[in-house]
């Protein structure tokens, strides 16, 4: 809409309403909701609880998340480990409920019908939405989902999706290795080179970063995006069934298997050896677990992450003394055999005096703030694109286009050529991620150009775009530069309804339950059109030389006809004359833009680079 | 509208300060990063995208001194030469046999690569020169020599990472 556009950047137009704003850290075992409230950042509570298991338990009854699902029922857990994957990604043995699959697509049998992972993944985070609406008893204006930063792009694109499905307004995506250096920043101060070492329930990620003055500048990262605190707990489980030579029937006995892993691997954090009954079969075994066994069964897992640790640092071009500190972040660094290796690798104290359940919730919370244009705040984050992104070539070969660890949002264009004389068709097929072969990387979409006019082998131009933008989401265009025939797709995993149709039987659901809430009262809209008013007058008066008198012309006389229609106190003439102000001042507004990118680019500070 | 202009710089040039290019690039982030425009209405959001996408593009390019080499080449349109001096030929032949016999020795890898990271600083420094007498002839093929040192820096490592 115009309207916007004649307000300065980043500024809201309604100055006079607040915005409330949330940082969410969507967790494999537990979630966070946060928010700033009189310039600190605060976690909303569950009644007690910070921290909200991320468990959803379905019944013919009703849906429970969190704290409020009952004992002894067998809810849904470390749903996560699924979003934005197909059947051939995971391990089926592994998981406590029973899944179905269509066309490779993941759903969770439940007693009310089949649910995505998107579906059960929106139900946690509509109830951490529920929980900050109570708190403020006013609407949400948006939230900054984090993500883990090795999340590819249809993990990341399923989180989103399930954000809008809860009703939510995206504000960014952002990682969480970052939100916690901006966390660990506001609270210290500091400036240098970090390595965020942040272990969760099912994911690992290590990133390195840069703070000085208020930029967030990050290196390089890396990690596993199915490796975490769950993992520690499977080991202990199938040491358990190992040595007391266990068979396990059915998923009540897995679920009691697994709590009683993970009840022994908590226990080693605050003592040398841990104990726990577990009745299996009608039998009552003790289990007794010291943290020297525990150590030796880790040991793979705990290289596993230094390896990653080692090549972000290759990555930045670092070596690890060039890092002034290291941040935990996640609730599995608690465990002291990670803490032990780590400051072993490293040589030095590790920085955990920060929660590393709720630091990843409050940086999030702190950029959500920010974004909302109602902070002074003018700390500014750089991220990167964690894995490469290429098309297949022929031989099964990916040619890369954008390489890990490019800051973005980025775009970058390449031109590819047909092989064959006459060929009028064209398969681009995208990719992700760092092997040379196509088969061994992740797939990510796959479209035909069509309409290449026929040309000998190699005289058609093929350019194919590939944008990254600030939530790290691809999207690819393709363009034939002789006839300049283009295709677009914005890069879906393959689950699922796609952002659009979700939002389309959004409107739909709330335009039924609610439909007056549609219209503005009068005195909204005398407000907005006042505000309107004043915003073109003034624009008018500062750049009229950038549209020709006609245009000008045009846009006073639309301003007056608004002025009458408030007089007239009628919502369908204002309604009309705002519509027609906002119809008239496009060009000019959009003139607007580009002068002011013009004298960005150009402004003064940019003339201070010396040539030597 | 090319990566110098972006940087307010009006002609392409290979000696620029790489500090006041980074200080730029921060102050340009500034204004036009998509976070900044992140409530603003979808117009705006876009153009902030594009423009700071292409804002780190220029970057990445103009603060590295062989990209940026190459990059003065395209827009002085010089096609990269294809003619390669016979003794860097040699040394290609000589460099490729010396990592295929010392495949997993990690000492020896570690001593070729301390002999590639040389003999590119070398060849970066004749490059100045080259540009400092404007012989574009010359850039030409030791931006090609560059590049396959480059190249084969990362085949390397590669290999030394997957012994460690």
């Amino acid at each position: 809409m115009a309207l916007l556009q004649i307000s300065e950047p980043g500024k809201s137009t309604e100055p006079h309403k607040r915005k409330i704003t949330l940082g969410i850290d969507l967790g494999t075992t537990n979630s966070l909701v946060a928010t700033f409230v009189n310039g600190s950042p605060q976690i909303i509570k569950d009644g007690d609880h910070n921290l909200i298991p991320s468990k959803v338990d379905y019944s013919a009854e009703k849906i429970s998340v969190g704290n409020q699902i009952e004992e002894n029922s067998l809810p849904i857990t470390s749903i996560k480990r699924l979003i934005g994957k197909g059947i051939d990604d995971i391990d089926v043995d592994e998981l406590s409920f029973d899944i179905k699959t269509i066309d490779k697509n993941i759903f969770v049998s439940t007693p009310i019908g089949l649910k995505s992972p998107v579906d059960i993944s929106s139900e946690i985070l509509s109830k951490l939405k529920q929980l900050a609406t109570d708190y403020f008893n006013d609407e949400i204006y948006g939230a900054v989902i984090t993500v883990p930063a090795y999340f590819d792009d249809g993990q990341r694109q399923a989180t989103k999706d399930a954000a809008l499905k809860s009703g939510l307004n995206v504000l960014r995506l952002i990682n969480e290795p970052t939100a916690a250096a901006l966390a660990y920043g506001l609270e210290n101060n500091k400036s240098g080179t970090y390595a965020i070492y942040d272990l969760g329930g099912g994911t690992f990620d290590v990133s390195i970063l840069k703070l000085s003055d208020g930029i967030f500048e990050v290196i390089s990262t890396n990690g596993n995006s199915s490796l975490g605190g769950d993992d520690f707990d499977r080991l202990i489980k199938d040491w358990i069934t190992h040595n007391h030579k266990i068979k396990i029937h059915n998923h009540l006995q897995l679920q009691a298997l697994n709590n009683c892993a993970k009840s022994l691997k908590e226990q080693l954090s605050v003592s040398d050896e841990a104990s726990q009954i577990i009745s299996i079969d009608n039998q009552e075994l003790e289990i007794v677990l010291t943290s020297d066994t525990f150590e030796k069964l880790s040991l793979e897992l705990i290289n596993q992450t230094i390896k990653c640790v080692k090549n972000a640092l290759y990555d930045a071009n670092f070596n690890k003394d060039d890092i002034d500190g290291v941040v935990m972040v996640g609730g599995s660094t608690r465990m002291p055999i990670i803490q032990k290796h780590l400051k072993q690798y490293f040589q030095k104290e590790l920085l955990n005096n920060l929660n590393p359940d709720e630091v990843v919730a409050i940086g999030a919370a702190r950029q959500a703030h920010i974004l909302s244009g109602q902070s002074d705040d003018d700390m500014l984050l750089l991220d990167v694109t964690p894995l490469s992104l290429g098309v297949e070539t022929m031989g099964d070969l990916v040619e890369r286009i954008i390489p890990r660890n490019s800051t973005i949002p980025i775009a970058k264009a390449q031109e590819f050529t047909t092989y064959k004389d006459g060929q009028t068709m064209m398969k681009i097929h995208v990719v992700q991620g760092e092997r040379e072969k196509v088969s061994d990387n992740r797939s990510l979409a796959e479209f035909i150009l069509k309409e290449i006019p026929p040309l000998p082998a190699g005289a058609a131009k093929i350019k194919v775009t590939f944008q990254v933008d600030a939530d790290s989401l691809l999207k690819v265009s393709a363009e034939e530069i002789t006839t300049g025939n283009k295709t677009e797709i914005e890069v879906k995993p393959a689950h699922g309804m796609d952002d659009k149709k979700i939002r389309e039987m959004l409107e739909d659901s709330f335009e039924n339950a609610n439909q007056d809430k549609n219209f503005r009262s009068l005195s909204e809209l005398q407000v907005d059109a006042q505000q309107i008013i004043e915003l073109t007058e003034k624009a008018i008066n500062k750049d009229k030389h950038l549209i020709t008198e006609i245009e000008s012309d045009e846009i006073l006389k639309k301003i007056q006809e608004l002025k009458n229609g408030l007089d007239s106190k009628d919502t369908n003439k204002i309604n009309l004359a705002i519509e027609a102000l906002n119809n008239a001042s496009i060009s000019f507004a959009e003139k607007r833009m580009d002068n002011s990118i013009q004298s960005a680019l150009s402004g003064k500070n940019i003339n201070n680079i010396k040539i030597k | 509208m090319n990566f110098f202009n972006v940087f307010g710089i009006n002609q392409p040039h290979f000696f620029i300060d790489l500090k006041d290019l980074k200080k730029t690039y921060i102050e340009l982030q500034k204004q036009s990063h998509p976070d900044r425009f992140a409530s603003a209405s979808e117009h705006e959001q876009n153009v902030a995208l594009l423009k700071s996408s292409l804002i780190n593009d220029a970057f990445e390019v103009l603060s590295d001194d062989l990209k940026r080499a190459k990059y003065i080449l395209e827009c002085k349109e010089i096609p990269l030469s294809n003619a390669t001096r016979n003794e860097f030929l040699i040394e290609q032949m000589e460099l490729e046999e010396s990592l295929e016999e010392n495949n997993s020795d990690l000492q020896e890898l570690k001593l070729l690569l301390d002999k590639t990271n040389t003999k590119f600083n070398e060849n970066l420094n004749t490059l100045r020169n080259h540009f400092e007498a404007g012989n574009f002839d010359s850039i030409s093929s030791m931006v090609n020599e560059l590049i396959f040192l480059q190249r084969f820096t990362i085949k390397i490592k590669d290999r030394i990472n997957k012994i460690i």
